[in-house]
């Protein structure tokens, strides 16, 4: 815990929602630069490209677009950049950069299916498992 | 129990604490006056620095005749207790927990190890407790130095012989002699002699044998084992051989257990001379889960506890319940759990065109099931419940099918035509307990040892207690007491009840006579005839009366009970000749050669047993040990099971399959949660909601029409032809495959 | 048992010792002393004494078969239950008589004797198919005759020679030098205890007390050669190595011999040499003073 607290610069805070704004591009651009290293380390040659990887950063980036509290976005900056030093630190293995964030959240569920928007949250749960 | 005790001295405080109030009512009893009795209640009033106990495990004094209460006192306490307890039974009552190894509540007295000594004021030597009566007046001290050094000495004299191998036994951490020498015994020992070592038996595949463990010089004193074989189990194989230090226990020639209870004496037995061959060496039992749930297997409903480690079910255990198995159950019960793990149906599967299965995910699954079953017509639609069923699926499935218009839903086993409309013409009427009271027996077409081993151990004791008589008409049969053979057919029958049989005298001159029908009888054509024969030995023989209903019929399933009380009958006896749509809800012994071949059957169950072979699709269940269950047993007792272990694969629970079918198929039950069917349930028979508890059946046969149908004099078959192989989880488990292939072969 | 005494009951030694202030240390020494024989020679009986004159044990089950306190049974050819057997003609009326001094519903109480019956009609041992048929008589599970049958070491549950020498090894007889005659016994008959000699005539067993003490050492000859009518049970006692060897000839030539001490100086449980005590006519008890009331 201690090695990744050092390893983590903490920035001051942002003044306003520009100088926020203006850091989360910079994340961004690091995050983008740092790339081909993660590629190298995860050997994600075969499963992904580099452009995907950039629309991934960029989609996490935008999960939280509508944040405007300049405090909550430094701590999301934060945040991203421990995550960001996890990944290049190899304190994270394949299975977890894969499943995070090429495959996503909703990956790993078989059963995705359109036709599910219509059943009782009975049947929902019955597909999913037997304890509900 | 040891510890027990030791944990109630602990909590003893030292010093009375005034906060104990005395309210002494002034009495004018004349016996009062008298000297002793005085003195017994000033004895009374100058104890009063004792902190109050309760009874050991809940103990109550039921007085049979209030006259012959008597007075002892225990360590200070006065206590009424009725004439002809024990010493030993006094204690308990007062709440001191006595150490005993041979003495058990439900077998003989044998008073042969001498760990129970209590000091007894006046009496020179401390008494053997559980063989010493008490007297009026006793005064009865359990903790002074003298019994403590009695039970001490005698410790040292049980280990002597004892091998100090406790790591490498299966009793370990649940043996009496681990506890109690803990607790009693003292911490060092003066034998520096050579231990003895005898060699071990095989008594089978059931019960292990360490027979070293049981070898203690001169106090043959296991004989606990002994003395359950030969009084509840009713064999006579295991005896006491040779003398002295030589002395150990044996069946003398090679011979196995022949006994359909013969697990038990793993639980009786206090050391680990005789454990669970099955499950040796697989686990710890502090690393057990326990849970108290009930036995499907027949239709006693034996009360067990499951304990499994993980998602395994290590072994099954009984449970204490007077009026069902007091504390035994059959092997079967016992040792059926290693079936509930193979032959496991774990995905939903679906039969291809090559006729192989292919495991698929439930949302096709339960397409194509319902695709089907809105294509077959509504009278061609059938379901059958199995003998495993727990009510709420059974009335899942019947709600089910009647919404989509069939009525042909009923229990395997119950017959073509079954009656379900009379809860008397189906149930225990008398109850299992009840039994007890009888002196006169009539089995008709049962064999309570294979159908029913728990009632059978029942009848064996009123006919070991009260001499009862027994007779027994259908195919020769060995049940393990005194009985005449009268006969193997309804011709007995029918002699019977025009009273030209020398057994109807015996009937009518009975005081509690009970006839017992066995429920295999339901599959005869003749049923209905073989019934009403019944009722009419019954109304001759005084059977019923208002005060003792001694008419019962004795289940073979589970399920039966309560699929009859929900109302599981089917329109026509011949449905499944012109059936399209089959649904098999756990249902392996149904007779499908009738079926057409274009029929289309589902299954659905935990095992992979006789109904998987004609299925096309599966859909994989959880068995008793993983779901919560309500269960009616034959004396009409409703129980549940708990879910003891995880289910196994993708399975999923029995009502809730069907529920979810139904929401595919478009008719979507209106319940969600087990709560909501057992509101549904309190609709169509309340008395399923009403846990552990009996409700008897309130109108008697006289009601029943008049049936003119001839009987047919083909003998009675057997219900039951291997006991241990009767259902999917029993016919799935290699111990049960052994019991039956050493036991059974003559 | 039916035993032919000759001697008088010499229990009465025994008395003698134990009385007084005395008596619990000796009457335990006594027990602890016996406790002690009997643990090493049933503990043992396998390691110490026959694996010492014969280290290498040939075969386990051979040994087991000659073991009197086996509490098992072992099929063999002359000993398994399909073996028939019933009592003889002549018994059959003996096994009317004996139950006929029990109540109808007792019968159990006539294992013992008719145990002994068969076991005397059968040359001196029990086959688990005697046992069998003792209990389908007396109308009992099988178990309880065997657990008799193995309580008794009167009975024998293996094959015994037509004369069954008996050596008691009880702590008087084993002072006085029983040790050396059953030596001396074995020593002659070439055999290991509990083993018959291969013309079957004999079989050398031990035995615990049977009150002799006051002629110890002691043997006692089983005389099975002539079935239960000519069964005798006769003690030989104040016997020598010597004296036993001159007893097992005459036995193996059919000669008759006088039971009792072997001891041509004593009379019967006399001393040797004629009474040295209690010469003049005894006493008569002191009375009260007559006169002086």
């Amino acid at each position: 815990m201690s090695f990744t607290l050092r390893a983590v610069k903490v920035p001051p805070n942002s003044v306003n929602l520009e100088e926020a704004r203006s850091r989360v591009f910079e994340i961004f651009k690091t995050a983008c630069r740092s790339i081909p290293s993660i590629m190298e380390i995860y050997n994600l040659d075969d499963i992904v490209s580099k452009s995907q990887l950039r629309s991934i950063i960029a989609s996490e980036i935008r999960k939280n677009a509508n944040v405007t509290n300049p405090k909550v976005i430094d701590m999301l900056l934060f945040k991203g950049t421990e995550e960001l030093n996890n990944i290049l630190e190899h304190a994270k293995q394949r299975h977890h950069v894969i499943g995070q964030y090429v495959l996503g959240p909703q990956g790993l569920v078989q059963d995705l299916d359109p036709k599910d928007q219509g059943l009782s949250s009975f049947l929902k749960n019955f597909y999913k498992s037997n304890y509900f | 129990m040891g510890l027990g005790l030791l944990a109630s001295r602990a909590m003893r405080p030292l010093k009375y604490s005034n906060s104990r109030v005395f309210i002494r009512s002034i009495v004018s009893k004349p016996e009062l006056q008298s000297p002793e009795a005085s003195s017994a209640a000033a004895a009374t009033a100058l104890e009063p620095d004792l902190p109050p106990r309760s009874p050991v495990g809940g103990a109550r004094v039921h007085f049979p005749n209030p006259e012959d209460a008597i007075e002892v006192f225990v360590d200070g306490y006065p206590l009424k207790i009725p004439k002809g307890f024990t010493v030993l039974q006094a204690c308990e009552v007062a709440g001191v927990d006595i150490p005993r190894f041979c003495y058990h509540s439900r077998l003989s007295i044998a008073g042969n190890c001498r760990m129970c000594l209590v000091e007894v004021e006046k009496s020179p030597k401390p008494v053997a407790s559980c063989a010493m009566p008490a007297l009026p007046g006793m005064k009865i001290k359990t903790d002074t130095p003298l019994a403590k050094k009695a039970r001490e000495g005698v410790m040292e004299f049980l280990l002597m012989n004892h091998p100090l191998d406790c790591p490498i036994c299966d009793q370990g951490g649940e043996c009496d002699l681990q506890d109690q020498s803990m607790a009693f015994g003292s911490d060092r020992g003066r034998f520096t002699e050579m231990k003895r070592s005898v060699v071990d038996k095989n008594l089978g595949p059931l019960v292990k044998t360490v027979m070293t463990r049981s070898s203690v010089p001169h106090n043959f004193w296991l004989n606990r084992c002994v003395r359950f074989a030969t009084e509840v189990a009713g064999v006579q194989d295991l005896g006491m051989l040779g003398r002295g230090s030589g002395e150990e226990i044996g069946t003398y020639v090679e011979k196995l257990m022949t006994s359909e209870l013969s697990g038990n004496v793993i639980d009786i037995c206090p050391v680990g001379a005789l454990t669970s061959k099955p499950f040796a060496f697989k686990a710890r039992n502090w690393e057990l889960k326990g849970t108290e749930t009930i036995d499907v297997t027949d239709a006693v409903g034996s009360n067990i506890r499951i304990d499994s480690r993980g998602p395994e079910v290590m072994r099954i255990l009984p449970r204490l319940n007077e009026d069902i198995n007091e504390e035994w159950i059959s092997d079967k019960t016992r040792f059926c759990y290693d079936g509930l793990k193979r032959q496991r149906l774990n995905d939903p599967m679906i039969r291809g065109v090559d006729g192989r299965f292919k495991a698929v995910n439930w949302r096709d699954a339960l397409a194509v099931v319902a695709e089907v079953m809105l294509q077959a017509k509504p009278e061609e639609i059938v379901g059958i419940a199995g003998r495993l069923s727990d009510a709420e699926s059974m009335m899942a499935l019947k709600d089910f099918l009647n919404r989509m218009g069939s009525n042909n839903v009923w229990c395997e086993g119950t017959g073509a035509q079954p009656n379900a409309d009379l809860r008397s013409g189906y149930i225990m009427n008398t109850s299992i307990s009840g039994l007890e009271k009888a002196d006169c027996f009539l089995l008709v077409g049962t064999q309570p040892r294979v159908e029913a081993a728990m009632v059978n151990a029942r009848i064996r004791k009123t006919v070991r207690a009260n001499n009862a008589k027994v007779g027994y008409i259908g195919p020769a049969t060995d049940l393990n007491y005194d009985h005449q053979h009268l006969g193997t057919g309804p011709k007995t029958l029918l002699e019977i009840a025009e009273g030209r049989h020398p057994f109807f005298s015996a009937i009518s001159n009975a005081k509690n006579p009970v006839i017992i029908v066995g429920a295999g009888l339901f599959e005869r054509k003749d049923k209905d005839a073989i019934f009403s024969t019944v009722e009419a030995i019954a109304k001759k023989g005084n059977v019923i009366r208002p005060d003792w209903n001694g008419l019962n019929v004795l289940l073979l399933n589970a399920a039966q009970a309560a699929a009859l009380d929900l109302g599981l009958v089917p329109e026509s006896s011949n449905s499944i000749e012109s059936a399209k749509f089959v649904y098999l809800m756990g249902a392996d012994d149904v007779d499908l050669e009738k079926l057409p071949n274009d029929a289309f059957v589902v299954y659905q169950g935990h095992h992979g047993d006789h109904g998987v072979y004609r299925a096309n699709v599966i859909l994989p269940a959880s068995a008793f040990s993983e779901k919560e269950g309500t269960y009616e047993n034959t004396e009409g007792c409703t129980q549940q099971t708990l879910p003891a272990v995880p289910t196994v694969g993708d399975a999923r629970d029995d009502w809730k399959i069907i529920r979810a079918l139904s929401e595919v198929a478009g008719m979507r039950l209106p319940y969600d949660t087990i709560g909501g069917i057992r509101s549904r349930i309190r609709t169509v028979a309340p008395n399923l909601l009403h846990v552990d508890e009996r409700e008897p059946a309130t109108l008697g046969p006289s009601l029943k029409p008049e049936i003119k149908s001839e009987m047919d004099l083909t003998p009675f078959g057997s219900a039951v032809e291997n006991f241990y192989m009767t259902d999917s989880i029993t016919r799935a488990s290699k111990t049960m495959a052994q019991c039956s292939a050493m036991l059974l072969k003559k | 048992m039916r035993a032919v005494r000759s001697t008088h009951p010499a229990n009465l030694f025994l008395p003698r010792v134990v009385c007084g202030r005395g008596t619990k240390s000796v009457a335990s020494l006594l027990l602890s002393l016996e406790l002690v024989e009997n643990a090493s020679s049933s503990r043992g009986q396998a390691s110490s004494r026959d694996s010492s004159s014969n280290p290498s044990i040939s075969s386990g089950i051979s040994i087991f078969l000659h073991c009197p306190e086996l509490c098992k049974h072992l099929d063999s050819p002359d000993n398994n239950p399909d073996l028939p057997w019933k009592f003889s003609d002549t018994n059959k009326e003996k096994v009317k008589e004996i139950l006929s001094h029990y109540p109808s519903n007792y019968k159990q109480s006539a294992v013992i004797p008719l145990l002994d019956l068969a076991q005397q009609q059968h040359g001196g041992w029990l086959p688990v198919s005697a046992m069998n048929e003792v209990a389908k008589i007396i109308e009992v599970a099988p178990i309880r005759v065997y657990e008799v049958a193995t309580f008794y070491s009167m009975f024998n549950r293996s094959k015994v020679g037509k004369y069954h020498l008996l050596v008691c090894g009880t702590t008087p007889c084993m002072v006085r030098g029983s040790r050396e005659i059953e030596d001396a016994l074995l020593k002659h008959l070439g055999v290991k205890r509990n083993e018959v000699t291969k013309d079957g005539l004999f079989s050398v067993g031990e035995m615990e007390c049977m009150g002799c003490c006051v002629n110890a050492p002691m043997i006692t000859v089983a005389d099975y050669s002539n079935g239960s009518e000519g069964y005798t049970y006769n003690y030989y006692e104040d016997v020598t190595p010597k004296r036993v060897i001159e007893i097992v000839e005459m036995l193996r030539r059919g000669e008759k011999l006088p039971p009792g001490t072997q001891n041509p100086k004593r009379i019967k449980s006399g001393p040797e040499g004629g009474n040295t005590t209690l010469l003049s006519e005894p006493k008569p008890p002191p009375c009260r003073d007559l006169d002086a009331c």
